[in-house]
């Protein structure tokens, strides 16, 4: 008998000891128990392609709302690799093994981490099988001109042949990757391939010294500045690399930016502003990833430190991210400056107004006003104007909605806007439809500069129905790294692509979309690859459902895998 | 009057990243980053130099650590509103290109403007410039390094006062290193592996709910390397992310397991000096799947904030976190959480609600006892908490209407009521109070006033309070606290003039109450005195009696006169150091009994209570004085020094 823990949503009802059982069926809620009679187990195998792998956790994560998590179950995999859950309930997952020091095959980097599953009640899954290899090892000292250990300085490594840095595996934490305080680093659970190691920054761009942190220049594995004199590190599956030390110069010596904050009509000074900043890429644009700082003070001044010789951009910060209660309705164009060898002062911003955007969120299929209001709270309108990298100057941001369903968004800069909601939370409730005096907008609509647009209005839908799918390939099977969605899209009483409902396609091609209203649905599987890019879909005939109020509907799509030529495109 | 106010400029927009983001991620990393974001301010906390933190014990006695810095007490008019020093090493010599942080004691968590960062430059030095008046903390940050803490109090140096001189030294931190198994020998792969500092060397008691702490992984082998340790002792613990909201991380869903094998209350005590690399501290891990605990907040005012509600799981002997649970405020349809392997045991549970002026809801802690089964259903109900707020006034050193006594005639004060620092203090221990927890809302009862001498202490539970005020300037001294309600009075008919009893100069707060009307009044003209223990030679034949333990006693000032034996505030205690050497500061003037006696620290406590706050203690405190008979008289504005107390005082 295999070692395992069962879930523990499951383990509560039946299996119990006797006096287990008593304690906890006192504590037990009600829906808990009607999730036992369905339950079903979940059971596969873990291996080096070869032998079993022992004493590998494998973790089932439930995935009942998008976006929010909850670790169901955690097995052990017995001497023969294998691994078992028992009494899980119907529902959405996510199936992984933990093993941060193999390269499990086909997980790769994906989000999120694992790989779907969906199970059935009372149904019997078997033979999830995960294949994994040991990963191998680079490991080395990072010293300055010194000889003195740099210490908690992160270590990237990049591939020869692919420059995107980033480790591909599961890296939530930066702490695998620093030194320690003898500058030592151990990068592990690499796959096999050439790397380049480096520490430091790259030097095109302009780099901020965030707090207690020294700036290098980016040095590659030995000593060299430029990634061509790099020294590749050849890795094969397994081995370990060591001795890959590297040489760093003395910090980057930083300086001091200082300027005011003007409103651009009356250049009255604007004090109690966020200061935002960024650094800028080779083609004058700021970067997509930026900092904010203190205030401006009460004479509209700010004073940055710590900055690398680079080019950067300073702004008002503006941003999707802030508390809404310190959000400002300004925006400003991003000023343009460069650190060369000296302080940089006298920078001038020039705040605007930006445009607010009010309207009101209803949802229909819930009569029930209290309830209405709940959902309505738990949302929030997500607003962004077109344009590329404005996060943080004015681009949009995020506001919740009252209990009654208005909303407000103010500090829009000029542009095309698209609003939308999001919803962690709330299962079955999605946008259908986003209208302004009217008209249909969900594609965007222009907004001019300090303008205050009102009449805005989001129709979303609430449903409790479920369509449950097995997909069947023909010609072949989805190719490793393939992502399965399953669509539903609503053709009666409204025909909307917005109110579309999504779900993953698990390896075994079944399916589950839940919080479907009722009306009429056409259902397509797409297989999706990404190979560099997207490559066109492989899409199933559609097929045609009706689901009545909290029914539930079975569909069994067709996906054939040879290349269609006649294929349509996906809308 | 207030000095005038300096335009400040806030020194660095770098240093003091509040924000920073990747807008490349897909569309869930950035919800995930934006709840990182929303913790970043009690991650940042938490992890911040305990020093801080924690209400400065304000015993008005005890050396101001600023004193050790050796404070121009009338910054030159040029100096205004600078702080400089230096940053050096273990022997001194100037240590460069440290990031140096500077942090204004406000009177709240985060009401304060943010702190500024400055580099230090080639020799060591660095220089804050436009300073307002105020209480400053200083640190520099050094990976592996940590700053050095007074042997005396186990606390940072300050916080300091614009003018000051500031040295912060660095001194290698140290390091905790070992392996992590499962319970068949094999290693563990990215877990979590986390040094949680529980007290002194010497085994006082931790001053703080927020303990420093230092983290790991587990690399593949299995070995971690935790570094940059403060000096203490501290206990080690793997697994353990009981209220993480993303549960892939490789450690989830694993009880927390203590250095060697064990829960928390078996776990071993491991002694780190500064500069010690202490290896072999492997981890076995334990089995156990450990146990659930679920629930619901509850907000009967409605409010829960706009930064989310935090559910912290403390273990009920120590205090310690064992986890912390989120809840986003905006969102009404779910107000659960859910705590996953948690091991048995006691526990408190927590749920507090972070403002902008520290915490300002809360719920009383529960107790939870996890016994073989989980927990669900618990219900949290969160209750605004009270707050007491008051006035201080700096008064010259002469009373109303009578001229400046001779001895103060060049000694000039400071009148900056935000140079002082106002603490609440339970009047008896939390954790020995029927029904009443050491809580998380603890930890952050100290407030600078304002430069009217305005303030407000929030964050309090109902309960008895005293008034502790910090004062940094020699020259100044308490001379009265006034509660607008003093509790159980116990009138005894005394003469008018004769203090009442010693409880007037505690408070209560009822829950949720504002309190106001608190009124501290400081006074100019304070003496000081210093000196020594001496043991008596031993007398001729008799056998040398051990040497005293000096550093297990402190020295007492006990009011001379019989009238002023209940007032509390005219007590002065001091700590002796091992070389017998004690110091007072911020005296009232008058007579005074001098006598040495042993101290204790009670649970729950980071120092000795003051002893003359407890009326048996008090009377005990003054048989002995009187018995030992050794007087000190102190004029206005005197400094005494190389006064030497015999100990144990002669006999008769």
């Amino acid at each position: 008998m295999p070692k395992l823990i069962t879930p523990r949503h499951a383990a509560r009802g039946a299996l119990a000891s006797a006096a287990a059982l008593l304690l906890c069926a006192l504590a037990l809620p009600f829906p808990a128990l009607a999730q036992t009679a369905a339950a079903a187990t979940v059971s596969g195998r873990v291996t080096d392609g070869e032998h079993a792998a022992q004493g590998v956790a494998v973790m089932l994560v439930s995935n009942e709302t998008p976006g929010r998590f909850r670790l169901a179950a955690r097995a052990k995999t017995d001497a023969d690799g294998r691994f078992l859950f028992m009494n899980v309930a119907p529902g959405r997952y996510q199936i992984l093994p933990v093993a941060p020091a193999y390269v499990v095959e086909g997980l790769g980097s994906s989000f999120p981490p694992g790989r779907p599953l969906t199970v059935n009640a009372g149904e019997e899954v078997k033979d999830i099988d995960f294949k994994m290899e040991p990963g191998g090892v680079i490991t080395g000292r990072v010293t300055d001109a010194d000889g003195n250990p740099v210490v908690a300085e992160p270590v990237n490594v990049t591939t020869v042949e692919e420059t995107t840095p980033g480790l591909p595996r599961l890296t939530f934490d930066q702490r695998d990757q620093m030194t320690d305080d003898r500058g030592v680093y151990r990068l592990f659970g690499l796959p096999p391939g050439n790397y380049r190691v480096s520490v430091g920054r790259a030097d095109d761009a302009g780099a901020v010294s965030f707090g207690r942190r020294r700036l290098f220049r980016r040095t590659f594995y030995p000593d060299a500045t430029e990634p061509k004199d790099a020294r590749v590190v050849e890795l094969k599956s397994g081995l370990e690399a060591t001795d890959v030390d590297i040489t760093i110069g003395r910090p980057l010596k930083t300086y001091k930016v200082s300027g005011r904050f003007l409103t651009a009509d009356t250049n009255q000074p604007v004090p109690n502003v966020v200061v935002g900043y960024s650094s800028v890429d080779a083609r004058g644009r700021p970067r997509a990833g930026y900092g904010s700082g203190t205030q401006t003070n009460a004479r509209g001044e700010f004073v940055a430190e710590g900055l690398a010789p680079g080019r950067y951009a300073v702004f008002v910060m503006n941003s999707s991210f802030q508390p809404q209660q310190e959000a400002t309705d300004f925006y400003s164009e991003p000023v343009l400056f460069e650190v060369t060898d000296g302080d940089v002062s006298g920078l001038l911003v020039k705040l605007k107004h930006g445009t607010t955007v009010s309207g009101v969120v209803a949802i229909e299929g819930v009569a029930d006003r209290a309830a209405a209001a709940q959902m309505l709270s738990a949302l929030r309108i997500f607003s962004y104007v077109e344009g590329g990298q404005q996060t943080g100057m004015g681009g949009g941001r995020r506001v919740s909605v009252n209990p009654d369903g208005t909303f407000r968004v103010t500090g829009l800069r000029p542009g095309k806007l698209r609003l939308g909601t999001l919803n962690d939370t709330v299962k079955g409730l999605a946008t259908a439809r986003v209208e302004l005096n009217g008209a249909d907008v969900i594609g965007g609509f222009d907004i001019a500069e300090g303008a205050q647009v009102t009449g805005v209005r989001i129709l979303m839908t609430y449903g409790t129905g479920t369509i449950v799918g097995q997909t069947t390939y023909v010609n072949g099977t989805p190719p490793a790294g393939a992502r399965v969605m399953a669509f539903a899209r609503l053709l009666n009483p409204t025909p909307s692509a917005a109110a579309s409902r999504y779900g993953e396609v698990d390896g075994r091609g079944f399916f589950r979309i839940e919080g479907v209203p009722p009306g009429e649905y056409e259902v397509t599987v797409n297989v999706m690859v990404f190979n560099g890019g997207p490559v066109r879909p492989s899409r199933s005939q559609p097929q045609r459902i009706t689901l009545g109020e909290g029914g539930e509907a079975k569909v069994a799509p067709v996906v054939n895998l040879q290349p269609q030529p006649e294929q349509r495109k996906e809308p | 009057m207030s000095a005038p106010r300096t335009p400040r400029v806030e020194t660095s927009a770098a240093t003091s990243v509040k924000t920073l983001v990747k807008t490349s991620f897909v569309k869930r990393a950035a919800t995930l980053l934006l709840l990182l974001l929303l913790l970043a301010p009690l991650g940042a906390r938490a992890q911040a130099p305990a020093a801080a933190l924690e209400p400065r014990k304000a015993q008005a006695a005890v050396p101001a650590p600023a004193a050790a810095a050796t404070p121009s007490p009338q910054p030159t008019p040029a100096e205004k509103g600078v702080l400089a020093g230096r940053v050096v090493g273990e022997s001194g010599e100037p240590i460069p290109e440290v990031s140096v942080t500077l942090a204004q004691r406000t009177a709240g968590l985060r009401s304060g403007p943010s702190p500024s960062g400055a580099l230090a430059d080639e020799s060591g030095g660095f220089r804050f410039e436009g300073l307002d008046p105020g209480l400053y903390e200083v640190f520099a940050s050094l990976p592996g390094f940590v700053n050095e803490t007074d042997a005396l109090t186990g606390r940072t140096p300050g916080p300091y006062r614009p003018g000051d001189n500031v040295t912060v030294r660095l001194v290698k931190g140290g390091v905790v290193t070992g392996t992590v198994t499962d319970s068949q020998g094999q290693a563990l792969t990215s877990l979590n592996v986390r040094a949680v500092r529980v007290r002194d060397l010497d085994g006082g008691q931790p001053p703080s709910p927020f303990p420093a702490t230092g983290e790991d992984r587990t690399d593949d082998r299995g070995v971690y390397r935790i570094y940059g340790l403060r000096p203490g002792l501290y206990v080690l613990y793997a697994g353990g992310y009981t209220g993480a909201t993303f549960p892939f991380a490789p450690g989830f869903g694993q009880v927390a397991t203590f250095y060697p094998s064990g829960t928390r209350d078996t776990a071993a005590e491991v002694p780190v000096r500064a500069g010690q690399d202490v290896g072999g501290l492997d981890i076995r891990m334990r089995d156990d799947p450990g146990r659930r605990v679920t629930g619901t907040v509850e907000s009967p005012t409605g409010s829960f904030g706009e930064m989310g509600v935090g559910v912290n799981l403390m273990y009920a002997s120590t205090a310690m976190p064992a986890g912390t649970a989120f809840i986003n405020s905006n969102n009404p349809g779910d107000r659960s959480f859910s705590f996953e392997a948690v091991a048995d045991g006691e526990y408190d549970l927590q749920a507090t609600v972070n403002g902008r002026d520290g915490v300002t809801l809360a719920s009383a802690p529960l107790r939870v006892s996890l016994r073989g089964a989980d927990v669900t259903g618990l219900r949290l109900a969160l209750a605004p908490l009270a707050s007491a707020s008051g006035t201080l006034r700096i008064e010259p050193a002469a009373e109303p209407g009578r001229p400046t006594p001779e001895s103060c005639k060049n000694v000039r004060a400071s009148q900056l009521p935000q140079e002082t620092l106002v603490t609440a203090s339970p009047a008896v221990p939390l954790r020995a109070t029927p029904g009443r927890i050491f809580s998380r809302t603890s930890g952050s009862h100290s407030v600078t006033p304002d430069d009217a001498g305005a303030f407000t202490v929030r964050t309090l539970e109902a309960g008895r309070y005293r008034l502790d005020v910090s004062l940094f300037d020699d020259a100044l001294y308490l001379r009265s606290v006034q509660t607008p309600a003093p509790p159980a009075p116990p009138q005894r008919a005394a003469a008018p003039t004769a203090p009442a009893a010693a409880a007037r100069d505690l408070f209560d707060v009822k829950a949720g109450q504002q309190l106001s009307g608190l009124s501290v009044r400081v006074a100019a003209g304070a003496a000081s005195l210093s000196g020594s223990l001496s043991a008596p030679a031993p007398a001729a034949g008799a056998p040398a009696a051990p040497p005293p333990s000096f550093s297990q006693l402190r020295v007492h000032l006990v009011p001379q006169e019989r009238e002023r034996a209940e007032e509390t505030l005219r007590y002065y205690e001091a700590p002796v150091a091992a070389d017998g050497t004690f110091a007072f500061k911020h005296l009232a003037p008058g007579r005074y009994l001098v006598v040495a006696r042993p101290f204790a620290v009670e649970a729950g406590e980071s120092a000795p209570r003051p002893a003359a706050f407890d009326n048996a203690t008090r009377a005990l405190l003054r048989r002995e004085a009187e018995s030992a008979n050794t007087t000190v008289e102190l004029q206005p504005c005197q400094r005494t020094n190389d006064f030497v107390l015999r100990f144990p005082p002669p006999t008769k």
